[in-house]
């Protein structure tokens, strides 16, 4: 284990993912590999969403349900508003986010959580459900969700890793699409340094002087020697030949 | 547009900016380290954003005390892995009142995620701490001598319907009870004789004057409820009905009620109410997929659920779109403050 050779810089962000971001390039700053700041705990299983005919008819049937007519809320009663209707309980972000967060890490809502992910349920989607219970619970407004959105995802992927899991965070394998693009990339930089070695070679970089003096004994059988010294720059390589 | 789209619009967004972080700080990286994948960026930007949403609280919640698990490793003994770095030397990510609250979850869960996991081939989550048995060493010996040594009831005993615990107290030595009952209980007398059942005789009485018990065959007649009088033979033989008191003759006052002619007319109504009622849930059921209208929670977008952040940030000049940015995260005391806006009052003259 790497010893740090300084204090993390303090960091102030606007979004958590850039905090994050900066704590990990400081943290490899700061002497840390990214073995020791993300180990590895072995394959990961792969979230995946399987068919189940039971719960697509739920959801057939509650789609399939009324939906209010127009103008309804105005016939309720205004002495009974809704939960969402009244006064969050949360009005500040910072308060609102040690609920949720408290309400996360419980035992039970963990395990249903690790459950989900491996059912290939997407982060963004187990957020929204959470946040947006909680909003129609009147704890909190819609700005206060939305600002607790992020910090809840991080969450529910930290909780994602440490069960070993390859979720999803938007959309089906999106964390596909990210390692697909690692290859890609990755490819696309050999083909690059092979054009270069290309282009090297048709510029004629190979036809730099070769001095035959130089040349170590034993790399060269003594016959081919012989005939460079004699006559030298009249051999051209095939790679040297070039267009004619 | 709802505001659930608009919702879903705005965590696209969010989705968007978290994959655009993951290819920035590869691009970051593969400066240090040649070969990086963006799964392993992941891991890493999730374990650092927990630890700073949390207030580091989230190191103890995923075990890390324990030095186990993925945060464990992170953290390392110490204090001198990358997450105990991060909170180890920022006083204001262990200052949060959250780190005193938060449940233990995978320390709870470990064992029982960890064996779900296997079972779906994950490899298991290994943080749990072993639960320790606490050892009883303290209780003094039972002695077990007495219990056993006890003399059984002996059938006076029985029949008499002695206590076995008044038997045992007074001995001193306990009372150790026969598995085998007596014969005379088990068989008892002669079953009672027709005669005997039709005169209603009563089993334990006639047990207690023989004193051997009496066995009650179990092909007996069942006439005998009690307030009735028994049938005779010749009823029995001729399948006759018992007779049985009336409800008048039972219950003459309230008789008298009911058949007081409001209380007809009352009931009268009251069944033409049950059978509209009926008739009006039955009609119900068979109109359930007319268009009822049922209400659904937040169809409804009132704008003064907006207007708190909508005051604060016309108070401070920012852009209402923005004002997200100002819900700010770190390692610095001044991280994660957001002062709402509070207006000033006017104090009223008493």
């Amino acid at each position: 284990m790497a010893q740090p050779t300084r204090d993390p810089r303090p960091i102030v962000s606007d979004s958590v993912t850039d905090a994050a971001a900066q704590s990990v390039l400081d943290g490899l700053d700061a002497g840390f590999t990214i073995d020791e700041i993300a180990p590895d705990k072995g394959p990961k299983r792969r979230g995946e969403a399987k068919f189940n005919q039971e719960a697509l008819d739920e959801i057939v049937n509650l789609s399939s349900k009324g939906r209010p007519i127009p103008g309804q809320s105005l016939v309720n009663d205004p002495s009974q508003p809704y939960a969402w209707e009244q006064p969050p309980e949360f009005a500040n972000p910072k308060d609102a986010l040690d609920y949720m967060v408290g309400i996360i890490y419980q035992p039970e809502v963990v395990k249903t959580i690790v459950n989900s992910l491996l059912s290939g349920a997407a982060v963004a989607d187990i957020t929204m459900v959470m946040l947006y219970t909680k909003f129609t619970e009147g704890k909190f407004n819609p700005d206060v969700l939305m600002l607790l959105a992020e910090p809840v995802m991080y969450v529910i992927m930290s909780i994602g890793e440490e069960a070993n899991i390859k979720y999803n965070i938007e959309d089906s394998d999106d964390l596909d699409e990210l390692d697909n693009e690692d290859d890609d990339e990755e490819n696309n930089e050999k083909l690059k340094e092979f054009r270069t070695v290309f282009d090297d070679i048709k510029n004629g970089v190979t036809k730099k002087g070769i001095e035959p003096d130089k040349i170590p004994s034993g790399v060269l059988p003594q016959n081919i020697l012989d005939r460079v010294k004699e006559e030298g720059p009249a051999i051209r390589s095939l790679l040297g030949k070039g267009e004619e | 547009m709802g505001l659930f789209k608009k919702l879903k619009r705005g965590f696209k967004k969010i989705t968007r900016g978290i994959k655009k972080a993951v290819k920035g700080i590869v691009k970051g990286v593969k400066k240090v380290v040649k070969k990086i994948s963006s799964s392993k960026i992941l891991k890493a930007l999730a374990i650092a954003a927990a630890v700073i949403v949390t207030g580091g609280a989230a190191l103890g919640a995923m075990g890390a005390t324990t030095g186990a698990g993925l945060f464990g490793s992170a953290a390392a003994a110490g204090g001198t892995g990358f997450a105990g770095w991060m909170t180890g030397t920022a006083a204001s990510l262990t200052s949060t009142t959250l780190g005193a609250t938060l449940a233990a979850p995978f320390t709870a869960l470990g064992s029982a995620i960890g064996s779900t996991a296997l079972a779906l081939g994950v490899p298991a989550i290994s943080n749990a701490g072993a639960v320790a048995l606490p050892t009883v060493s303290t209780g003094a010996t039972i002695a077990t001598t007495p219990l056993t040594a006890g003399a059984p009831l002996t059938e006076a005993q029985i029949l008499a319907r002695a206590n076995p615990a008044t038997v045992a107290a007074s001995t001193g030595q306990g009372v150790s009870l026969s598995s085998t009952v007596p014969t005379a209980l088990s068989t008892g007398a002669s079953p009672l004789t027709q005669s005997q059942i039709i005169a209603g005789v009563n089993p334990a009485t006639a047990a207690a004057s023989t004193g051997t018990g009496v066995a009650i065959a179990d092909t007996t007649a069942q006439a005998f409820a009690s307030g009735y009088t028994p049938q005779t033979t010749a009823e029995i033989l001729s399948s006759s009905t018992p007779a049985s008191a009336s409800f008048a003759s039972k219950f003459p006052k309230t008789s008298a009620f009911l058949n007081n002619k409001y209380v007809q007319g009352a009931a009268k109504a009251a069944g033409t109410l049950a059978m509209s009622v009926a008739g009006g849930y039955a009609l119900h059921k068979l109109q359930e997929e007319d268009p009822s209208g049922n209400p659904q929670g937040a169809a409804y977008e009132g704008s003064s659920q907006f207007d708190p952040l909508q005051v604060y940030a016309g108070y401070r000049g920012i852009d209402e779109s923005d004002v997200s940015k100002y819900f700010t995260f770190g390692n610095t005391p001044s991280a994660g403050n957001m002062p709402l806006f509070t207006q000033q009052t006017i104090g009223v003259l008493s």
